[in-house]
């Protein structure tokens, strides 16, 4: 600060004002980077800049700023300098409304601002609060200038109507929110037209009494489910439809739910370059392992046509399932081997993290897999733990992969001395194919 | 000694080589644009930097022939002067080369190196040119001048008469209390 007040001094030499001539526009743009009760303070700066702020494009709103420089300003402070600041505003549409909320406040206040920002067509809307507050405001769910829309707002309750439409839509992203319908007698179906929307983002949202819901998103390219908190599931369960024929990354972390997820894919042209699914192990104990088995078959029959590369994550919940065919995929990367291996004739990498099981009948030739026979180049084994069932694994792959490039085994970490010295003596003494490499690594602690 | 020889011969032809490669970039590169200033100067200008210049793209919508002619492309308000300091400094942020860091410190000297006269003029020049990046570089780090200063820092640094009478400034200082500013 000090040396600023040297520097500012020197500076003013000539005495002559080199920024309130500035146009307006662009005075605002400037005004625009700074928190809006700072840019509203400008006004005491001289007659000229009696009403520059106006000019703004950009709002934010933070009420834990009074606590960072300890301005003592009440919540009726912001709540009245919001109502001020939105009947001042002078441009005609505001490209961004940021809104920080630690507080409780009243939602009859906080929808009269949502409403009121969307009548001056912003594009950009960011809502997070600390506390409960619900959006009532259907203006959201019609806004034509919405560019990208965030809520994150704890256990916030929202109603939808039963067609939604956001033509400028590209940006999505929803944490805490449950959704619900306009009471009815019947559950209700429910469409969401996202035309342009190119990422789709949630955490931790529902829906309930909502039977279906269906989104038309032709430009959908990265789809993001998670769900990091563990629901005690009630009797609803939704059908989540996503009409996506251009989506290339889908993930989804966390625990199961209990809705079911749908994809609605041009199978000609869709190709999910990526897919990442994590499924979370249930606090509750072994059946709710059968919803998250029963959500990812759900999941991978659904991708199974499209995707090309894969990570998945607790393999055993797919006990309970058959498992697809993968036509297309190339790359894999699980904890255990499975039938996996089996139902994807196109892999050329995989990545293994431990082994399950891997039995004798496995290894009878007629039941290998067609991937290691035509396809498969680079393995990469994690955690070998130099039991029977592993060693027979590695053999098994280095003897019949013909085309196998190079292989990367790394020996669990509490294998050591003796027993570590016999497991690579035994890896290097199989017979392999042609002149490709073998890697064996000890896990560096 | 034989080895020192061998090496000597080997370097001109290695430079040589990489000339040439160097050539062959230029030479795929695409074409470049003239642009005049207000103070009728032309400049030659790649034309993946001139293009992302607003002005120079609405231009060229209007009269699509001037990208291939010889006639140059008039900038009414932006003189010479401004032109070689935007161009310095898309230049820099197009170089394929520079990394973060290396940017942060171009930014900074960049910007130490304006009086505020020149400051105000490029300010106006981006502006009128439609650069969005340098313009947003721009009117940031003046927006970060003004961040968290009293009243008083922020008239003297930019040269701010206050014309409001000491009744009028008390005035308004109250009235705008509503929005928990700190006047010091």
């Amino acid at each position: 600060m000090g040396s600023k007040r040297v520097r500012a001094s020197k500076k003013s030499d000539e005495d002559k004002d080199i920024i309130s001539d500035l146009p307006e526009a662009i005075i605002g743009h400037i005004l625009s980077f700074l928190l809006t009760k700072e840019a509203v303070s400008t006004c005491v700066l001289s007659k000229r800049w009696n009403n520059l702020w106006t000019f703004v494009t950009k709002l934010h709103f933070d009420d834990r700023e009074q606590y960072r420089y300890r301005y003592n300003i009440s919540k009726s402070r912001l709540v009245n300098s919001l109502y001020r600041v939105l009947l001042h505003l002078n441009t005609s549409s505001i490209q961004s409304f940021s809104l920080y909320l630690s507080e409780n406040y009243d939602p009859y206040h906080v929808n009269r601002w949502v409403s009121a920002i969307l009548h001056r067509r912003v594009n950009e809307l960011y809502i997070l609060s600390k506390k409960k507050v619900d959006i009532l405001t259907h203006l959201l769910w019609k806004s034509q200038s919405l560019e990208k829309l965030v809520l994150n707002i704890k256990d916030c309750y929202i109603k939808l109507p039963t067609f939604v439409s956001l033509s400028s839509l590209t940006y999505l992203g929803l944490t805490d929110i449950m959704f619900t319908c306009k009471p009815s007698n019947d559950l209700q179906n429910l469409t969401l037209n996202f035309p342009v929307l190119r990422e789709y983002r949630t955490c931790n949202c529902s829906w309930s009494d909502v039977k279906s819901v269906t989104l038309e998103v032709p430009m959908l390219e990265v789809l993001s489910i998670y769900h990091t908190q563990e629901s005690t599931f009630g009797d609803s369960r939704t059908v989540i439809k996503f009409c996506a024929p251009r989506l290339t990354k889908f993930y989804y972390n966390g625990f199961a739910i209990p809705d079911t997820i749908l994809f609605d894919f041009d199978l000609s042209t869709t190709c999910v370059a990526f897919a990442d699914i994590q499924l979370y192990r249930s606090y509750f104990g072994e059946e709710n392992d059968e919803s998250a088995g029963l959500l990812a078959s759900e999941l991978l029959k659904n991708l199974n046509n499209n995707v090309k590369c894969l990570m998945f994550q607790r393999l055993e919940v797919l006990a309970f399932t058959d498992l697809p065919q993968f036509r297309v995929l190339t790359c894999l990367e699980i904890e255990k081997v499975s039938d996996f291996l089996l139902k994807a004739p196109l892999l050329k990498p995989l990545i293994l993290k431990g082994l399950l099981n891997f039995d004798e009948e496995l290894s009878n030739l007629e039941n290998m897999p067609s991937c290691f026979k035509s396809n498969l180049q680079v393995l990469k084994f994690e955690g070998l733990k130099g039991k029977k069932h592993d060693l027979r694994f590695a053999k098994f792959v280095l003897e019949n992969a013909q085309l196998l490039k190079k292989a990367n085994f790394t020996t669990d970490w509490n294998l050591s001395g003796f027993k570590l010295k016999k497991v690579k003596e035994m890896m290097l003494s199989f017979k392999t194919s042609f002149g490709f490499t073998i890697e064996l690594s000890v896990p560096v602690l | 000694m034989a080895e020192e020889t061998e090496s000597t011969k080997t370097e001109p032809l290695k430079t040589a080589e990489e000339e040439f490669k160097k050539l062959e970039i230029t030479e795929e590169e695409e074409s470049e644009l003239k642009l005049e200033t207000s103070d009728h100067v032309t400049f030659m200008v790649e034309a993946s930097i001139a293009m992302k210049f607003g002005a120079v793209q609405q231009y060229l919508e209007v009269s699509p022939a001037a990208s291939a002619s010889a006639t140059a492309i008039p900038l009414h308000n932006v003189a010479s002067r401004e032109l070689i300091l935007i161009l310095e400094y898309y230049r820099m942020h197009d170089w394929v080369d520079a990394g973060e860091r290396d940017l942060k410190e171009f930014d900074e000297r960049f910007l130490k190196d304006l009086n505020y006269e020149e400051l105000k003029e490029l300010l106006l020049a981006a502006n009128y040119l439609n650069v969005e990046k340098l313009f947003n570089f721009l009117t940031k780090s003046i927006a970060n001048i003004i961040r968290n200063k009293d009243v008083e820092f922020v008239r003297t640094f930019f040269g701010i008469d206050n014309d409001y009478t000491p009744e009028e400034e008390a005035a308004y200082r109250e009235e705008n209390a509503w929005a928990g500013v700190k006047f010091v």
